[in-house]
């Protein structure tokens, strides 16, 4: 055989033309950047429009929307409460007191919530419920003080009509197109649910900052809420990184938040 | 949030294993186009073929091959599809599934001197009545006519 006729085989079989010469991680890497690019500037469109008519809403629309998303909850009956719950009717009505935000809104009901867990949540239309496990551990009323007004913080700032708001519109744009392919869905989907993280985390960071402020009004410092945060981390075994994937911020960043604050 | 965990766990392993697999193939079957290089002669296109030479035998040859990208090549051609432009993830795959077809041909024509009339095929062996499900793959059959002189 022509010895340069082999030279050309052979640099055919080296230097290949038919594969794409970029690399599959890097082009993975572009196509996520560009389809979190999308999505970050859709969620950017979806919280100017919910920010923009939510925080103009009145109370009674907001009352309206509230008892039509709420399930209902059983009233307290008076044999139910225990000291526990007078306790923190006490405290709800020096935090409402303070406020003017949320006067004349919802009655804020109390109540216990079987679980082991430290835990404290609100309902859309204002009912609290303690955990059990909150309630044995902790008696201190500084630090109930600052879960209350937690609690009530994300109330007063209307956090659970911003984030539905945000949902509603990006599910209604994504749904419009993506639907087909089940690859982009899924990749919408985690994106979205991560930037969902990072928008509760700051809401609950902005919740930490307004019961600080809360607690600092009643008792001039915020020992409780400090104590608090030790305690909880003392309990908490999960790394730092895992903040990322989590509703909440780490206890450590909540602790710095409140540390060096008025 | 463990699904994103998950994902992302799934992708950068299948990204792993995939890259190693596919250097590995192209190695080989850079080595064996090589050690094939003056073996027979390959001859794409001519329909009628002559010769005064006398012949031993005249034999149909085949070559075949089923190749399927690994997850992650198929995710990240699937996003891609939506905003268009060339799947160069499955370039390599599909160049791969063709050289392994062809050069299994060769070795099946081992002592030949030509093989005419080469053809090269690709087939989607898919369920037909449920292609959603079906595994993404293509098979490519490469056959051509073994010439042997005496």
């Amino acid at each position: 055989m022509n010895k340069n006729l082999e030279e050309k085989y052979l640099s055919v079989i080296e230097n290949n033309i038919n594969v794409g010469k970029s690399n599959a991680g890097t082009e993975f890497l572009i196509l996520l950047a560009g389809i979190a690019g999308i999505c970050i500037l859709l969620y950017l469109f979806a919280d100017a429009i919910g920010c923009f008519f939510i925080d103009r809403m009145s109370n009674e629309t907001q009352i309206k929307i509230e008892n039509a998303f709420s399930f209902d909850t059983k009233p307290n009956k008076a044999a139910d409460k225990n000291e526990n719950i007078t306790k923190l009717e006490n405290i709800r009505d020096k935090i409402v007191a303070l406020d003017k935000n949320l006067q004349g809104k919802s009655k804020f009901h109390i109540d216990e919530y079987p679980e082991k867990q430290i835990n404290a949540f609100i309902t859309p239309n204002g009912n609290i419920y303690f955990t059990q496990g909150l309630l044995k551990e902790i008696k201190d009323e500084e630090i109930l003080t600052f879960i209350m007004a937690h609690e009530l913080g994300h109330y007063a700032h209307r956090d659970h009509l911003k984030s539905m708001s945000r949902q509603i519109i990006v599910a209604l744009i994504t749904s419009m197109f993506a639907s087909e392919n089940k690859d982009i869905n899924l990749t919408v989907n985690s994106i979205s649910g991560l930037s969902g993280l990072t928008y509760s985390r700051r809401q609950e960071r902005e919740a930490d900052k307004y019961a600080n402020k809360i607690v600092y009004r009643l008792y001039g410092n915020n020992k409780g809420a400090v104590e608090f945060f030790k305690l909880l981390e003392a309990k908490e075994k999960s790394p730092e990184f895992l903040q990322y994937f989590s509703t909440h911020p780490s206890t450590k960043q909540r602790l710095n938040l409140i540390q060096n604050r008025r | 949030m463990g699904d994103i965990l998950l994902l992302l766990i799934v992708l950068g392993i299948t990204f792993m294993t995939g890259t190693i697999i596919e250097k590995r193939h192209f190695e080989n079957i850079k080595k064996r186009e090589i050690a094939l290089i003056k073996k027979p002669i390959i001859n794409f296109g001519a329909k009628t073929w002559h010769t005064n030479r006398k012949i031993k035998s005249i034999q149909l040859v085949t070559g075949e091959c089923v190749i399927s990208g690994d997850y992650f090549k198929n995710f990240v051609a699937s996003l891609k599809s939506f905003f268009g432009g060339r799947l160069t993830t499955f370039e390599s795959v599909l160049d791969r599934g063709r050289r392994e077809a062809i050069l299994r041909m060769r070795e099946k024509a081992r002592g030949a001197n030509f093989i005419i009339n080469t053809r090269i095929e690709s087939v989607m062996i898919n369920d037909t009545y449920n292609p959603q499900e079906s595994v993404p793959q293509c098979a490519i059959i490469a056959y051509g006519t073994a010439i042997t002189y005496e």
